[in-house]
């Protein structure tokens, strides 16, 4: 399996949809996510600066055991 | 608003608070039982006792049992709403790990409350009803007495790695990647679980005697837990 699809289903799944074109229960479609917003959300929970947010509820938890993982993670969201 | 608290986010959000208010309203009859009613009722005298078994024992075992009860159903429904998208991916992600170990440690705390607690305390109160009316003690209830104790102990033993792993599953971020050994490392938590439910329904109180003991003792058993999770995800 494709290192960054493995890594989406094992840690994303909770909250986001199994297609990451589609909105989740809790979290919103994300592909095509950048690299700056995956390294911001992903590992500090912050948004890049000038970015809005798709949902208002800032639910989403930090995974920083996650860091060297995210060029995975954001090729296969692309 | 009301837009998200009629969406689905919304609806989890309800069940979510549910889950906590029956949740209190259970574990905390059980800390009441073993932290306070134990001691207490230890210095009375025989009305003393009479009175805990037959008026208050009653009232309070019936919001215990039924707190368990919608806790279990409130949280089911929570995690189907919540899991069903992964399929059977959800015992392989950081959620999915972490809030099912702390529900098969719910669940079996609510086994312990309905089919092990609660028949074994009838017995108790029927035998102390009958005295109070000046008949004789049912010999059974000298029996089952310390085996309720053993599930109710065991139940508190197990409240503590529960609350951690259901408060971890959204505020303790961990992260799964392709070198992560998820099966050995349910095989191990699925022989702790036997160790621990084995030992509460044919088993002896141990260091679970004394409320500071069940009370270390849950903490111990989840640096446990958490150590297996360290070491193997």
């Amino acid at each position: 399996m494709d290192r960054g699809l493995a890594i989406y289903k094992s840690n994303c799944l909770a909250c986001h949809n199994q297609d990451p074109a589609l909105d989740g229960a809790v979290g919103p479609a994300i592909k095509g996510a950048s690299l700056e917003l995956l390294e911001a959300r992903v590992i500090r929970g912050e948004y890049p600066a000038g970015y809005k947010p798709k949902r208002e509820t800032r639910a989403m938890q930090q995974f920083p055991g996650l860091k060297d993982e995210i060029p995975a993670l954001h090729a296969y969201l692309q | 608003m009301f837009t998200t608290l009629f969406s689905m986010e919304g609806i989890s959000f309800v069940l979510r608070w549910l889950h906590v208010f029956f949740g209190i309203m259970w574990i905390g009859h059980l800390y009441y039982f073993n932290f306070t009613q134990g001691s207490a009722v230890a210095q009375m005298d025989a009305a003393g006792k009479s009175n805990v078994t037959n008026k208050l024992l009653p009232v309070a075992l019936y919001w215990f049992r039924w707190g368990a009860m919608w806790t279990m159903v409130t949280g089911l429904l929570l995690f189907g709403i919540e899991g069903h998208q992964q399929g059977a991916g959800v015992f392989a992600s950081s959620w999915g790990i972490t809030i099912i170990t702390g529900m098969v440690m719910g669940l079996t705390m609510w086994f312990n409350v309905w089919f092990l607690i609660w028949p074994k305390q009838q017995i108790v109160m029927k035998s102390a009803a009958a005295v109070a009316a000046g008949g004789a003690a049912d010999p059974q209830a000298a029996v089952v007495a310390p085996q309720a104790l053993l599930a109710s102990r065991t139940n508190t033993l197990l409240s503590v790695p529960m609350l951690f792993m259901m408060l971890g599953a959204r505020h303790l971020g961990f992260a799964i990647t392709p070198e992560s050994n998820v099966t050995l490392m349910w095989i191990v938590l699925a022989i702790i679980w036997l160790v621990v439910q084995g030992n509460a329904i044919k088993g002896k109180l141990g260091p679970m005697t004394t409320v500071k003991g069940v009370i270390a003792s849950g903490f111990v058993l989840t640096a446990v837990i958490c150590a297996v999770m360290g070491v193997l995800i």
